[in-house]
Formats: C-alpha cells, structure tokens, sequence
C-alpha cells in the first residue's frame, strides 16, 4: 500500500493553516491529518481503550509533530510512539519554535527522524516544508510492519 | 745529790773550758757581782746618779772589778770604791768583804744592814752570819748563796729569778 | 647539643632553681674561702702571739741563768718546753752567740748561728723566731724557738671541713626555700604558658589566668586576660557577622536561583510565545501577497513588504536575546583554543555570504587563547562581522588582528577601516539595544557587542574600544592567559 498521506499535530490553528498551506503544493488536502493536541494524537495514532485508531497507520509517510502541546507534549507522544509496535518505524520530524538545546537531545534519543525549527520568514518555512516533504513521501522507504509480525 | 753532779759535769764541759781563756775566779766572781746588782733593788737609794761599790781592802778583787767600772745597773752609774776601814757605811750601795772575822765581821755586817747595803763576800759561812750574798766554790764553779731575811732587813729586794740559781736560799 | 641550647631547652622552673642555687652556692663558697683565709690569718697572730708570749716569758725566765750561766736552770727552762708538742727546736744563746742550752726534736739539728741572717716568722712548715734575753735593755743573750705549723694546718683544715658541713646544710636548706619560693614566680609564668597553649591548641578563648599580685606577672596575667578577652570577643563579633554573611549568600544564592529559572522560562516563553505570533503575521503577509496580490495595487503591496521586513527584523531581535540569554548561563567548558584557525574560518563564512568588495584581512599566525570554544566564536564572529560590516563602505575592507602576550594574559587587537564611532558614546557600545548608527546605515540588533562584553565578562576578561568616526575602530579583548597556552 502507498504511504501518502501526512499527519500534522499541531495546536495552533494560524500555524496549521500556514503548514497546511505550504504542505499542499505537494499533497492532496485530504491526505494530511491535522490533530489539535497530544491526547488528540495518540487516540488517533494509537486508539484508546474504547475507540481504534482512526487513521490507518500504514498510509502515514511522515508524522510532522510539535513539541510544545497542551495536554501532552510532543516528546511524550513521540516515547509513545516508539514504544508501539505498530507505530514505532514511522518517521516522525520534530517541528518546534526554537532550536532549545536539551529539547534537541531529547528528541533524537526518544527516536525522531528530524527536527525541524520553524523560521519566522514564511517563504523560508514553505521551501523547507517542500523539501521535507518530498523527502519522506517520494525518497523514503519505511519496513512493513504487519510482514514482520507475520513472519515472526 | 746526782743533779749536782750531773751540774758539775756539764759546766765542766761546757761554761769552763769557755771561760778558761779569760776567767780567773776573781774575774768570775766580778762578773757575778755586777750582775747580782742587776737583780737585786734598794728600797732607798741615795740622790746620786751613781751606784756606788765599795771594795774592803782587797786589792786584787778590785782589779778584778775594773771592766764593770762605769757600766750600767738600776739605772745607775757603777763606781768603784776601794776602802781601807768601812766607817762610811752611807757612801756604799753594794760592799764586797775580802775577809774579816769575828766581831769585826759582826759589826761591819750590822752596819751594813743598817745601811741598806747589799753585802757580798766569799768568806765561808756569810751567808749564816748575816751576810746578804755569798760566794761558794763548788769544785771549779763558783756558786753563790742567798740570805734572803738579812737581804730584808737591808731593804733590799731580791728577783725570783736569782733566788732559783742560788745554792742556798737562807729565808 | 651546646650548652647554650641545653639551657634554652630546660623549663623555667629549672633555670629559676639553677639561678638561685648556682649564685647561693657561690655567695656561700665565697663567703666560706673568705672566712677559711681570715680565719688563717687569725689563728697565725694568734699562734704567733702564742708562741710570742712563751718566747718572752721564757727569755725573762732564762735571763738570770743565762747571765749566771746556770745550765742546770736553763735545761730545766727548756725542759718545760718539751711539753708543748709544736715546738720543735729550742736554743739559748749566750750574749756572744754560743748556745748555753738547746733541745731539739730532730737528732742532729744545729742551732742557728745569731750572727747570719735568720728567716723569721711564717714559713711553709714552721715558724721561727730570734729573741734577745735582755736585763734592763741590755742583750745578755739570745733566745731561738721553731715550730711546727702543724697545728695551724689541723685546725684550717678542721675549720675547712666545719664550713664544708655547714655550707652543705645551709645548700640543702636553700634548695628546699628555693623550690618552694620558684613556684612563686614560675607557677604563674608557668600557667600562662598552658594557657596559651590549650588556646593555640583547642582555640578555646573561654581561658583565663590566674592573677596573683601586683608586680610584672601579675600585671602579664593580666594583659593576657584582657588581650583574651578582646579576642574572643572579636572572634565572637567575627563569627556573628560570618554567620550574617552565610545567610545574606544563601538568601542571595535562592533569589539568584529563582532569578536564573525564571530567566529561563521567560527566555522559553519569548523563543516560543513570541515567535509564533510573529510567524503568523510573516506568514499571512506572505500568503496574502500571493492568494491576493490582484487584488492590492502598489501601495498595498509595499505596506505588506513592510510589514514582512519589520516582523523578520523583530524575529532576528529575538534570536539576539536568546543568544544572549544563553551565553550567560551555559556552562563552560574550558579549553585551549587555535585562536587564529578559528579567526580564519569566521573570515571564510563571511566571505562566502559578501563576496562583492575588495577585503584585505590578516590574522596574526599561532594565537592560542583558554576558553569555551562555542562562546568565544560567538563572541569573535560577533567582532569580525561589524569590522566587516562597518568597513562595507570602504573602497578596500581592511581588517587586522594581532595579539600582545604578557605574563598572565593575552590581548587581541582587532583593527578595521571602517567608519568608526565617536568616542563620546564609547560608554554605550557594549550595552544592549544601544546602537550607534541608524539601521538604515548599518542593519543590526544592538544585541552583538553586549554579546562579546557577556561572554568576555565570563571568562574573567576585559574588552574595549577605541575610535573615532571616519578613521576605523580596534577592539581590544584581554583574556586571562594560562601558563600551558604557548
């Protein structure tokens, strides 16, 4: 199955509109999950206790995440993430405001892919976006995780 | 009796043969004349500067006297008198008697006395008959004898040290 | 060991004890020679006088028998003699010098002769004497008596032994008011001394001295007390303000601390709460000069692209305070650092980004300097980028920088041509937000030099600036210099 669609959690709605924007020069609309905050994020990613996941994990190309959420932060999502199974080969690049120097260190040792600060020039933001995301749509290859689990 | 002969012994060993170049007995008993006058003191003296010793008729002794002529005793100027008769019995301090006898001795011993003169002589026996010093030969020496009473009745005072080297002390 | 160190090392009870023992002794010693000399010299008279008087009463005695020549007499005289053990030889002489009598103990001694010269009185061994036997002033003969002095000796030597037994006692007896008294006197000096000690030893200002009297130690016990006294009050005094200072630091620490973390959380908020503000404007400016730009005739156009540059302008402001921010908290992580291969790599990235004008730039070979190699770049880069800057406008861009090396520090002279400031205003180049030229002149943050004044404050260094406007600008950073740098 092809990975195309790309999920963006992030809780501000200027900065999903603007990342939304840039990121849809390359990518249907329809193909980007646009999650509001932690929680929201790993309901969706992960399921929860009552309710499955609501987007299909092997679609996803690249999961863009913020560090600064309410609820539960980025890095926390992240351990989440890579402590799933399911979930734990899925690129994931860090979006964050600032290069904070622990925050850098964190999220690479939880396992991000990429970290990604957001420039304040726009024009800037979009190239980078475009960049970004034809690397992991169209450059990058993910291991199927349902053929290892049936092999194993 | 063996101190005398021991006595005897040692002067003739010792003070004769020393004296023997020069002294005769008389000189001796010269020599012991002038000496007795220097242990002996008169109780009065006559006021003259002399001490005057007279001499009864000898001749030689007064000879023999002559070196003690003009020395010194009690203070006085020894002066020699040579005297035929002694009737001046004043004018003596000391008198040498040669010899005499009998009454003559008596009376010249009482006078004498009376006198305060001190009388010398070698007559034997003087002392005993109121002589105050007498000569007395024992051997070769010549010693002497004291009557210290007759020496009292004169006035005369006799020193201790001349009564220790008499023979005879007649007290 | 010398005897000087010997008596230096004794205790003071000793040295008091030795003193007035060795000058009793001595006091005692002498007073006893002095009394053993008299005492000899008295019992000489007095012998002399003795045997003076036995001689006159013997001549007095022998005069008679010497005139008269009575041996026997005279033998008896001497013989009397013989009971009076000292005397050891007797003669009786004549008015012409023979003897008339002797007794003599030796066998074989010879009377002296009257006419030589006789040594009378005191001999070593004996005492002799000539006397004439006179009657009323006239010599009638001579008198020789010797004796031994044997008794005199017996008796110095009894007398000698008398003073020894005696002087031993009174020691004796001195050494026992002697120990006793030496207290009086070394006990309180001796006290002192403990005293000092445990101070010295235990830092006990609590001690104290006895104090007896009113002569020097006393008045020593008590200075000491008093010296004592304001010690410990002073040390109390000390402690108490040490224990103000303690509190007042760790108060000061616990503001700082809580300055420091708010700090922190506050630079946080600024780098995450300001910035994206400010992207949304950039953004929508942007999005709107595209979705819209029919729509907006020219003065639209231009009002957006000034609001664009001014929201960016804004952004690099904030980056500046982060920077800025970060500098005084990181920790640093000292080294020893190729100052000129880092000076050289500076000039490579500037060059790559202006290219366009003629730059002349020498950096001096070998400069090392210690430091944390991520701040001192910032604060370098922040250097050469306004030398390059400010000499943008020159025909030529020259920039120099050379180093003068003293014993503990380094400096590093940074010259360039460009326009240069007024030395008036030298005061605000190195605080914040304060700039010197307008940023239609020269674009910046006002953040960069307050940069390099942070970061050379934090290694114990010193930077500043001369000029003067038009004639180019030299920065001087002086560095502590460590004696490994070469």
């Amino acid at each position: 199955m092809d990975r195309r669609s790309i999920v963006l959690v992030e809780d501000n709605p200027d900065d999903q509109f603007l990342a939304v924007r840039a990121l849809s020069r390359l990518v249907d609309k329809s193909a980007i999950h646009v999650l509001n905050d932690g929680q929201e994020a790993l309901d969706c990613l992960l399921g929860s206790p009552l309710t499955l996941p609501s987007i299909d994990l092997d679609s996803i190309a690249v999961i863009l995440l913020d560090i600064k959420l309410p609820k539960i932060n980025g890095l926390e999502v992240l351990r989440a993430l890579r402590s799933s199974p399911r979930a734990q080969w899925i690129p994931v690049v860090m979006v964050t405001s600032t290069d904070e120097p622990h925050e850098l260190v964190d999220a690479y040792r939880l396992g991000a892919n990429s970290y990604l600060v957001k420039p304040i020039d726009y024009g800037e933001f979009k190239a980078r976006m475009e960049v970004l995301a034809n690397y992991w749509l169209n450059v990058n290859s993910i291991p199927l995780v349902e053929s290892g689990e049936r092999n194993g | 009796m063996l101190r005398v002969v021991i006595f005897a012994l040692l002067l003739a060993a010792l003070a004769v043969p020393a004296q023997a170049e020069v002294s005769s007995e008389a000189e001796i008993k010269a020599a012991y004349l002038y000496n007795f006058t220097r242990f002996v003191e008169w109780e009065e003296l006559p006021e003259t500067s002399e001490l005057s010793l007279c001499v009864l008729d000898d001749r030689e002794f007064w000879d023999a006297l002559q070196p003690i002529s003009g020395r010194s005793a009690q203070g006085r100027t020894i002066s020699l008198s040579l005297i035929e008769q002694f009737d001046r019995p004043e004018s003596c301090q000391v008198l040498f008697v040669r010899s005499a006898a009998g009454r003559e001795l008596s009376r010249i011993i009482e006078q004498a006395t009376d006198a305060g003169i001190m009388t010398v002589s070698d007559i034997a026996g003087f002392v005993d008959n109121g002589g105050v010093i007498g000569y007395v030969k024992q051997g070769n020496v010549i010693r002497f004898e004291i009557n210290l009473r007759a020496a009292r009745a004169s006035g005369l005072m006799v020193n201790s040290r001349l009564l220790e080297l008499a023979v005879r002390v007649l007290r | 060991m010398t005897s000087m160190d010997y008596w230096r090392s004794l205790p003071l009870k000793a040295k008091l004890l030795l003193l007035t023992l060795s000058v009793s002794c001595l006091g005692i010693v002498l007073v006893c020679i002095s009394l053993v000399v008299v005492e000899h010299q008295a019992y000489k008279k007095q012998l002399e006088s003795e045997l003076i008087t036995v001689a006159s009463i013997l001549a007095e005695q022998s005069a008679a028998a010497v005139l008269f020549r009575d041996q026997n007499q005279l033998d008896t005289i001497i013989a009397s003699l013989r009971q009076i053990e000292t005397i050891e030889q007797v003669c009786i002489y004549d008015a012409n010098g023979e003897v008339l009598s002797s007794f003599q103990e030796k066998a074989g001694e010879v009377c002296p002769s009257t006419s030589g010269t006789l040594d009378e009185g005191f001999s070593e061994k004996h005492y002799t004497m000539m006397r004439p036997i006179l009657i009323e002033g006239d010599a009638v003969g001579s008198f020789y008596l010797k004796s031994r002095l044997q008794v005199l000796r017996e008796h110095i030597r009894k007398f000698i032994l008398y003073a020894l037994v005696i002087s031993v006692t009174i020691i004796s007896i001195l050494v026992l008011i002697a120990f006793k008294l030496q207290r009086l006197v070394s006990q309180p000096i001796q006290e002192l001394s403990d005293a000092v000690e445990t101070i010295a030893r235990d830092e006990d200002y609590s001690v104290r001295v006895r104090v007896a009297g009113d002569d020097e130690l006393g008045r020593l016990g008590a200075a000491f007390n008093d010296m004592i006294s304001t010690i410990q009050q002073q040390n109390r005094r000390i402690t108490r303000s040490k224990d103000e200072l303690e509190r007042v630091v760790e108060t000061r620490t616990a503001q700082l601390r809580l300055a420091n973390s708010e700090l922190e959380a506050f630079s946080y908020s600024v780098s995450h709460d300001l910035r994206q503000p400010l992207r949304a404007i950039e953004g929508f400016g942007l999005a709107l000069e595209e979705d819209c730009a029919d729509r907006l005739d020219d003065t639209g156009r231009d009002y957006l692209r000034r609001i664009r540059a001014a929201t960016i302008r804004m952004g690099s402001l904030i980056d500046g305070l982060l920077i800025l921010s970060r500098v005084s908290r990181k920790q640093l992580d000292v080294d020893v650092i190729d100052l000129s291969a880092m000076l050289r790599e500076i000039v490579e990235e500037l060059e790559e980004v202006d290219a366009a004008k003629k730059s002349v730039i020498e950096i001096e070979e070998g400069m090392k300097v210690t430091g944390d190699e991520r701040l001192l770049r910032i604060a370098f880069q922040n250097l050469l980028q306004n030398a390059w800057k400010y000499s943008s406008r020159q025909s030529e861009r020259r920039i120099r920088v050379s180093s003068d090396r003293q014993s503990e520090t380094i400096t590093v002279r940074i010259d360039d041509n460009g326009v240069g400031f007024d030395m008036k205003y030298v005061d605000k180049l190195f605080v914040s937000f304060n700039r010197l030229h307008s940023p239609s002149d020269f674009p910046g943050s006002g953040l960069g030099l307050a940069t390099v004044y942070r970061i050379v404050n934090r290694h114990a260094g010193s930077v500043r600036a001369e000029s003067a406007v038009d004639r180019g600008a030299t920065f001087f950073v002086e560095l502590p210099r460590k004696p490994d740098d070469s």
